[in-house]
């Protein structure tokens, strides 16, 4: 067989011998740069591919070859019956995102605990990594479902804008179309695969196979966000939207980047959030101690992905918002400012929500282990931080007032908690969160543990002095250049705010890897969380599921009554910003169908190992 | 007489750490800082 003669026709290639450590990281490495190369060669497709050589120069008016985006009226738009348009765009197109989301993330972290499967030789992993795979298995073809649904709606409901769109992206679309190709190819036999590359060399293969899959899916979110944020901030078009420039120039616009780091991000978060809950129901229905035991650590696992990848989603949805304002300024100001700034509220509601769960998990999954004991009295302190954060961050600013109300209260804001309603306040309260929910999770990893190292008083020392300096920075700073001083240094000290939060997270880490070494390990009873605590697993999909439905809200509704913002306008029926109310049922619409299809997917990933007895045996 | 002697470094390593780090951040943005954490500009 092949690789069983790899390392001897290797060894020839290189023409001195080489073992089969050396062979199995070479073709590892090979074969993941060929992943790479494979994806970024999708990604910057070279201008001189697309640019036809009539496009010498930018030119300020529309030619017959490059025309500009059409005026839309009443004729170029369809409605099915009575239903709006917009409304059925918007479910629909919300599902492909919730199952694409969640498809696109499970071999994300799946390849990464393979891989811990591999370093440690710990085969709960690998079954682990193989489960969680056979979730996401029909979630992508209901995945593609929706996506084909969708297309064909906005084909149908939107025809002319769809052409336009198709003008700008051209071939594109069909990169798009060939990349599903390729993640289908790769996903079937890299989920097929599993037992047949399971050990030795062949498990590289195998861990190569996952990278691949990443890449292509990956690079399919690239393309789509490209779609989403050319209708937000077009680029490689002029003031009539007509190509100007190649497809990477429209396809890299001034928010591209900043949508894709915060969905990858994000996605990671949400798809740990649903598998979690998967193992959460599978914990609850489990018939014997052992099961209990093994789905207890798989949604310990889960919540742990969601929670460290939520950790920095704060910080890239701030980076995005930043490069929407450095944009334009009345996206900005529309956005968190005006009449879409009450959702930020609503958004607070759902993070503190996503935190009090996770957190709340960690204190009860800290009963597993009888170490846990001696940290248990700070778990006050933390709960009180974040419900006190999460209120403050909560409070509104600005109120819809009648003029009596005005009258009483003195003003349009509340004399002292107005003051809570604005960003520095706001920043104080999330950057405190995320501390308390790192400090939860650094307890939890310690409640295991008895430290033996000789320099643990100093090292338990440094630490809290890192805590307790930090928090202090984050409120100083929050505070003094929040309040008293100009608006370029309280926008400024935000950031000082958010590498206070990471020095705690890097040095906490860093602080506790080197104060393990050589600690004595405490057993930890897996199964023996209380029920309560694995209902928060349910909690925190939930949230997620609608905070995404409500992020999508946001960002359709900044382009205001544009199709495409400055170039395309809206002459639809429903070219307004939907009221909060009815973008609310929306949402739960959305959500609840998800939640039913997530229900669904649960139930065929445990169809599989149903055996039905023999009636005759 | 340790114990006093480990809190108080490692308060004096944080405190120097966040005092740096505040002055590099906003340095980075072109807000200088004054010693005092005061704006310069």
């Amino acid at each position: 067989m092949l690789h069983n003669r790899l390392p001897q026709i290797v060894s020839k290639m290189a023409g001195y011998p080489l073992s089969n450590n050396q062979v199995v990281t070479l073709s590892q490495t090979v074969l993941t740069l060929l992943a790479l190369l494979l994806m970024m060669s999708l990604v910057l497709t070279p201008d001189i591919a697309w640019s036809s050589s009539d496009i010498a120069k930018v030119t300020e008016t529309a030619t017959i070859d490059h025309p500009a985006a059409p005026v839309l009226g009443p004729k170029d738009y369809r409605q099915i019956g009575s239903i709006s348009s917009r409304s059925f765009v918007w479910v629909i197109a919300q599902l492909h995102l919730f199952l694409a989301a969640f498809v696109l993330a499970v071999p994300l972290f799946v390849t990464v605990i393979e891989w811990i499967g591999v370093k440690t030789g710990d085969q709960r992993y690998d079954d682990m990594a193989h489960e969680f795979m056979k979730v996401s298995m029909t979630a992508y073809s209901l995945t593609a479902l929706f996506g084909g649904t969708l297309a064909f709606s906005l084909f149908l409901l939107y025809p002319t804008f769809m052409a336009y769109m198709m003008t700008v992206f051209g071939n594109q679309v069909l990169v798009y179309a060939l990349l599903f190709f390729m993640e289908s190819g790769v996903l079937y036999v890299y989920y097929y695969s599993w037992y047949a590359l399971r050990y030795g060399n062949k498990k590289y293969v195998h861990l190569s196979l996952g990278v691949l899959l990443n890449g292509v899916g990956t690079t399919l979110l690239f393309v789509a966000n490209a779609w989403a944020t050319f209708m937000m901030a077009p680029s490689g078009v002029d003031d009539t939207g007509a190509v100007t420039g190649g497809i990477w120039d429209i396809m890299r616009g001034p928010l591209w980047n900043p949508l894709n780091l915060h969905r990858f991000v994000a996605n990671i978060a949400f798809g740990g959030a649903v598998v979690g809950a998967y193992a959460g129901y599978k914990m609850l229905s489990a018939k014997t101690m052992a099961q209990r035991a093994h789905y207890d650590w798989m949604g310990y696992t889960a919540n742990f992905i969601a929670v460290l990848a939520f950790l920095p989603l704060p910080f890239a949805g701030y980076y995005l918002m930043a490069e929407i304002y450095a944009y334009s300024q009345q996206m900005g100001i529309t956005a968190m400012g005006g009449i879409l700034a009450w959702l930020f509220i609503v958004q607070a509601v759902l993070i503190g929500t996503i935190l009090l769960s996770a957190n709340y998990y960690l204190w009860n999954g800290m009963a597993r282990c009888e170490g846990a004991k001696r940290y248990m009295g700070l778990i006050k302190y933390i709960a009180v931080t974040l419900i006190v954060s999460f209120l403050i961050w909560v409070t509104p600013h600005t109120l819809i007032l009648s003029a009596k109300e005005i009258a009483t209260l003195g003003g349009s804001h509340h004399p002292w908690l107005g003051p809570f309603g604005i960003m520095p306040a706001k920043n104080i309260a999330v950057n405190l969160m995320l501390i308390g929910t790192f400090l939860s999770f650094q307890l939890y990893r310690r409640s295991d543990k008895v430290i033996t190292v000789p320099w643990a008083g100093f090292g338990n020392a440094l630490m809290v002095a890192i805590y307790l300096v930090a928090i202090a920075n984050v409120i100083f700073l929050g505070v003094y250049y929040g309040y008293f001083t100009n608006t370029v240094y309280k926008v400024g000290s935000s950031v000082a705010q958010v590498v206070s939060t990471l020095i705690v997270i890097i040095s906490g880490v860093v602080i506790d890897s080197m104060m393990f070494k050589g600690a004595k390990i405490l057993p930890v009873k897996w199964g023996y969380i209380s029920n309560r605590g694995v209902y928060a697993l349910f909690a925190l999909p939930i949230a997620f599921t609608w905070l995404m439905a409500l992020m999508g809200y946001v960002r359709s509704s900044v382009r205001t009554h544009w199709h495409v913002y400055t170039i395309m306008k809206d002459n639809s029926v429903d070219n307004f910003i939907p009221n909060i109310g009815h973008a609310g049922n929306m949402m739960t619409i959305a959500t609840i169908s998800f939640l039913l299809l997530v229900l669904f997917i649960f139930w065929v990933a445990s169809l599989g190992d149903t055996k039905q007895a023999h009636p005759n045996k | 007489m340790k114990v006093i002697k480990n809190w108080l470094l490692s308060f004096v390593i944080a405190f120097a750490v966040f005092y740096l780090m505040d002055h590099a951040m906003m340095s980075m943005q072109s807000l200088p800082l004054n010693a005092d954490m005061t704006p310069a500009q």
